[in-house]
């Protein structure tokens, strides 16, 4: 028989199989349920990706239409072919005891650390090959901290790397990672419920110190969001580490390096979770959350006051300025945000918007007070973009895999996790 | 409920109206049990509605709701689920032979449900869906390649695993 007849013949016997299955079991009522569960579920496990990272946006006519496209990026010079990780457009190589190394491959440069797969590539377009592929992390000078996990046992770790892609200590923790706008401290939470900071991986102790201890709610831990303040959380700086309770009831909470930890928020306003954090003293706050959308308002410490809420938008992000606020659409969830709109914080005009026609955005971060990232994922892969201030935008690498949304983007904004 | 809102429900309940028996059977012949195709389509439809803004305008519902259900069901794959063993008060169907074709038909869902996830969802996209070898692809993000190998490879399986008596080559000889 060829296989054209087994083809037919499968195709008729799973027909029959599937034959008689009319139902229409779910409501919209049960499929919402459901969706309200999930939603909860992600909003506690990625609240600290959504951290002191933040956008600037472009018109959409700028952006419009101009997809991942088809074309991965550019592969780098040739190389000595060490390592090859299959995800990477470089051919990165490790240096060896005794060998002279060969000259540093690239990839594509975009001013900061990112990941592309397995491959750190770094602000000059160093590819640095790794062991595995984080799915999140930060980078503290020279040092990358990655974050992955162990599915068989549930746990967490961040795997300390150095600049030649070798990992030392591996920390295990509980929480996202947050880290500071200018990349020098970052701060999670240890299984003891220790909100730890960390600004020095390589000191040991002298690098870190916890500024919170016994942080649980319930079974949950709480997550840190946004760190301001340093460059240390020695005693000689001043730090703060704003962070959620985790149970998404319970309001928000920042710890000081003075040994302090109050309410964001005072008083019976409400607020159950902040997303970011600005040294002006600026800090964007989640007051509710309902199946249907969120509200959402700009706080000032220092005048212990909204500048303004909103239903309407859901705050992301603030530049190191404290000048412009990311938002996004009130309704938070799916692979990723719809768009990205930038509003004036003083005025709560929206200046400008991004909305990638073709996709979504996973995560943003500010390059400066003038120019964003956002990493932008759609049926066929990731890219990342930076947008200017200007209304300027550029496509600085992208990655064709034909995942689809439900596949993890390739590339990884080191903005925590 | 806002204005927007509503629309959006309705859009929805129109979409599960009109799609959601076609979704059940894709699911069960990717999960091969009802239960647990339930529950994967109960899933995917959620997220399907989290998404509904961003896919609503698109041609491409469907298959982002395939995609979704394939990467559940293999999600739950992964978690062990096939491990799991349900207590219940009606005894197991027994075996059926399929009088229709002389037991091929249960044969050939037997190889089917023996495939690995992955395979499986190739074969039940092409060969239910009848889905195109690129579409399939796209779908799963996988290669035109992989999908071919995956397909052929699932064809001699069953080759090899049947008995020549039902084979169906032998039986149109035998008629």
């Amino acid at each position: 028989m060829s296989d054209h007849e087994w083809e037919s013949r499968v195709s008729r016997e799973l027909g029959q199989r599937a034959q008689g299955l009319d139902e229409t079991p779910f409501s919209l009522d049960q499929v919402k349920g459901r969706a309200g569960s999930i939603r909860r579920t992600r909003r506690l496990a990625v609240a600290g990706a959504v951290l002191a990272s933040a956008a600037v946006v472009v018109p959409i006519a700028v952006v419009s239409g101009q997809g991942l496209g088809d074309t991965d990026s550019a592969p780098g010079p040739a190389t000595s072919p060490t390592t090859s990780p299959t995800t990477s457009s470089a051919t990165p190589t490790r240096a060896t005891d005794g060998v002279t190394p060969a000259p540093a491959p690239t990839a594509d440069a975009i001013g900061v650390d990112y990941l592309d797969g397995s491959t750190w590539v770094r602000p000059d377009g160093t590819a640095v090959p790794l062991d595995i592929a984080y799915r999140g992390g930060a980078v503290l000078g020279e040092t990358l901290l990655g974050v992955r996990d162990n599915t068989d046992t549930n746990r967490h770790f961040i795997d300390v790397v150095s600049p030649d892609g070798a990992v030392g200590e591996s920390i295990e923790i509980t929480s996202g990672l947050a880290v500071s706008d200018d990349r020098s401290v970052v701060a999670f939470v240890e299984p003891n419920g220790d909100l730890m900071t960390m600004w020095d991986p390589a000191a040991g102790e002298g690098g870190r110190v916890a500024i919170a201890s016994g942080l649980t709610v319930g079974t949950f831990t709480v997550d840190p969001i946004a760190v301001v303040g340093g460059p240390t959380c020695g005693p000689e700086d001043e730090c703060r580490v704003f962070y959620n309770a985790g149970d998404g009831v319970s309001p928000p909470r920042v710890a000081s390096s003075d040994g302090t930890d109050v309410l964001v928020v005072p008083g019976d306003v409400p607020a159950v979770a902040v997303s970011d954090a600005s040294d002006a003293g600026l800090v964007t706050v989640q007051q509710t959350s309902q199946d249907q959308g969120s509200c959402n308002g700009l706080y000032d410490i220092t005048s212990a006051a909204y500048l303004w809420t909103t239903c309407d938008r859901f705050l992301l992000d603030l530049n190191p300025a404290g000048s412009v606020v990311a938002t996004t659409h009130a309704y938070l969830d799916g692979p990723g945000n719809g768009y990205v709109a930038l509003v004036d914080a003083a005025s709560q005009e929206e200046v400008a918007r991004f909305d990638p026609s073709d996709g979504v955005v996973v995560t943003q971060t500010w390059l400066d007070d003038e120019t964003l990232l956002a990493l932008v994922l759609d049926g066929r892969g990731s890219s990342i973009w930076r947008f200017g201030t200007d209304g300027s935008s550029e496509r600085v690498t992208s990655r064709s895999t034909g995942g689809g949304y439900d596949t993890s983007p390739t590339h990884v904004l080191l903005v925590g996790y | 409920m806002s204005a927007r809102t509503a629309a959006r429900d309705a859009e929805f309940t129109a979409y599960l109206q009109a799609r959601q028996a076609r979704l059940l059977r894709t699911a069960y012949l990717l999960t091969g049990d009802k239960h647990q195709a339930e529950d994967v389509l109960q899933t995917s439809l959620a997220k399907l509605y989290l998404a509904w803004d961003k896919v609503r305008d698109r041609d491409s519902v469907d298959a982002y709701v395939r995609r979704i259900m394939v990467n559940e069901n293999n999600s739950l794959w992964r978690r062990g689920w096939r491990k799991r063993e349900f207590t219940t008060e009606v005894l197991p169907e027994a075996p059926v032979t399929d009088t229709y074709d002389e037991g091929l038909g249960a044969a050939l869902w037997s190889v089917v449900q023996s495939l690995p996830p992955k395979a499986r969802a190739v074969v039940v996209l092409r060969y239910y869906e009848q889905l195109t070898e690129a579409e399939t692809a796209d779908l799963l993000g996988i290669s035109v390649g992989t999908v071919k190998s995956q397909c052929s490879r699932a064809i001699a399986t069953m080759r090899d695993r049947f008995p020549a008596d039902l084979d169906p080559r032998e039986q149109e000889e035998e008629r």
